[in-house]
């Protein structure tokens, strides 16, 4: 019957050698554990929360951006339909205008028309007379080259007032 | 080499001179001559001393804004910490700095062997197996630390009854404490035999294409330039990533079995919250 002590020496295995191993692993973990994760774990934890303050204060950030750029573009949109709304009435404003000027000038233009229409016929009824006037002292200067002497005073007058009124009942010059 | 200098040198010295594997003499081997102390030992020690006070340089001049060393180090943490947080749970937290030490220190230990007249204390079997004890250790101790003494040992028993006796009888015809004891086993012989085996397999790879780049320069090379070809480099560089990926996977697995502890007691808690699981009925008898 073999011990297991000497199956393990027919490996030539020295148990020595084997656990000094262990024990330098297990002083290494030791030390490492104690000097150096603690402080490399709090560092560690430290960047993590800056750089996670820092994202939120990122997001935070942009958030406020977001809510100004939709307040401003609210804000252009609005200032956009007033100055639309504002043009349309400058030029509803300039149309009526218009209409009211060009009324007026077609107004005044009738109203000259008119006057001047007036003012024609009016010298034309002047003329008309001074014409007639003008016609009979003529004619009665013919007549008295014509028949010079040969009516009296009276003759003269009784045939004026014949053509007058011949002429007044059917005028022959108009 | 001695046979009692082969034997404190372990089994993969036995037979030094058929040997293919590196020599294990480092410059450190008047330590051996001098107080007896192998020399993988004395390069492992060294080792963890350089880290101590690395870690001590370092605890002084860490600044809240991370600059140069400091990143890397933090960059480490924070890669163990998700790894232990999604392993372990929410108490993950706590073996950060086990995980940490385990996974910087190992692999600086695969690393120290690129250096010329050096060795990985890795490539020998006494330095993984006091690493996986020690490994090991730290899993139990942890373990019965959250859970108590009670509820550890339950770990040990398979528990599908109610009743109590079911339970007892269960265990005695399963043999389920012994093949939980024999899995602990396994784990201790897995983690050092997978170690173990990459590094020595590495540096024995790199030693030997060292040596064939010295013969085939010796061999083809004129006689006014023998040098030594590199033919080691692409292999060397492959170690680089080998000495990671060991390094990561001997402290993830010592994550693991943490959190096969931890996480499944905590869950089992939570069945027994609930009484609702079909299969497995609650097992508050034993």
């Amino acid at each position: 019957m073999t011990t297991p002590l000497e199956v393990l020496e027919k490996f030539h295995l020295d148990f020595r050698w084997i656990l000094s191993q262990a024990v330098v692993f297990l002083i290494l973990y030791w030390l490492v554990k104690r000097f150096l994760f603690p402080v490399l774990l709090r560092r560690i934890q430290e960047r993590e929360e800056r750089v996670r303050a820092a994202i939120e204060q990122a997001e935070k950030e942009r958030q406020e951006m977001e809510r100004l750029r939709k307040e401003y573009e609210e804000q252009l949109a609005h200032i956009h339909e007033e100055a639309r709304a504002r043009l349309h009435q400058a030029m509803e404003e300039a149309y009526q205008a218009r209409e009211a000027l060009l009324a007026q000038a077609r107004e005044s233009a009738e109203r000259l028309h008119r006057q001047a229409m007036d003012q024609i016929a009016l010298e034309r009824e002047k003329l008309l007379i001074e014409l007639r006037d003008y016609v009979a002292e003529l004619s009665v200067r013919i007549a008295e080259k014509v028949i010079e002497r040969s009516l009296t005073r009276d003759d003269h007058h009784e045939m004026i007032n014949d053509i007058l009124e011949k002429e007044l009942k059917e005028p022959t010059v108009r | 080499m001695k046979g009692g200098e082969a034997a404190a040198h372990g089994v993969a010295h036995k037979g030094a001179g058929a040997s293919i594997a590196a020599p294990e003499e480092t410059w450190f081997h008047w330590v051996y001559l001098t107080v007896g102390i192998p020399d993988w030992l004395t390069v492992s020690i060294l080792v963890a001393f350089g880290l101590v006070l690395f870690s001590l340089f370092l605890s002084r001049r860490l600044e809240t804004f991370p600059k140069g060393v400091q990143t890397v180090v933090e960059m480490g943490v924070e890669f163990v910490d998700n790894l232990c947080q999604s392993v372990i749970g929410p108490r993950g937290r706590d073996y950060v700095p086990l995980i940490f030490t385990f996974f910087i220190y190992i692999f600086l230990l695969n690393l120290i062997g690129l250096i010329p007249g050096m060795m990985s204390p890795t490539a020998h079997p006494y330095i993984t197996l006091g690493l996986a004890i020690a490994s090991l250790l730290m899993v139990h101790f942890s373990a019965i630390r959250e859970l108590g003494l009670k509820n550890y040992l339950l770990h040990y028993v398979d528990r599908p009854f109610r009743n109590v006796w079911g339970n007892i009888f269960f265990n005695f015809f399963t043999l389920g404490p012994f093949v939980h004891l024999l899995s602990q086993l396994a784990r201790l012989i897995s983690l050092s035999m997978r170690l173990f085996g990459n590094i020595f397999g590495e540096d024995t790879t790199i030693y030997q294409f060292a040596l064939l780049g010295m013969l085939v320069g010796q061999a083809f090379l004129p006689s006014w330039v023998q040098v030594p070809l590199p033919f080691q480099l692409p292999v060397a560089l492959l170690h680089l990533l080998v000495a990671l990926v060991q390094a990561f996977i001997f402290s993830a697995l010592t994550a693991v079995y943490i959190g096969l502890f931890i996480g499944h007691h905590e869950e089992e808690e939570e069945e027994r919250a609930s009484h609702q699981h079909p299969l497995k009925p609650a097992h508050q008898n034993l």
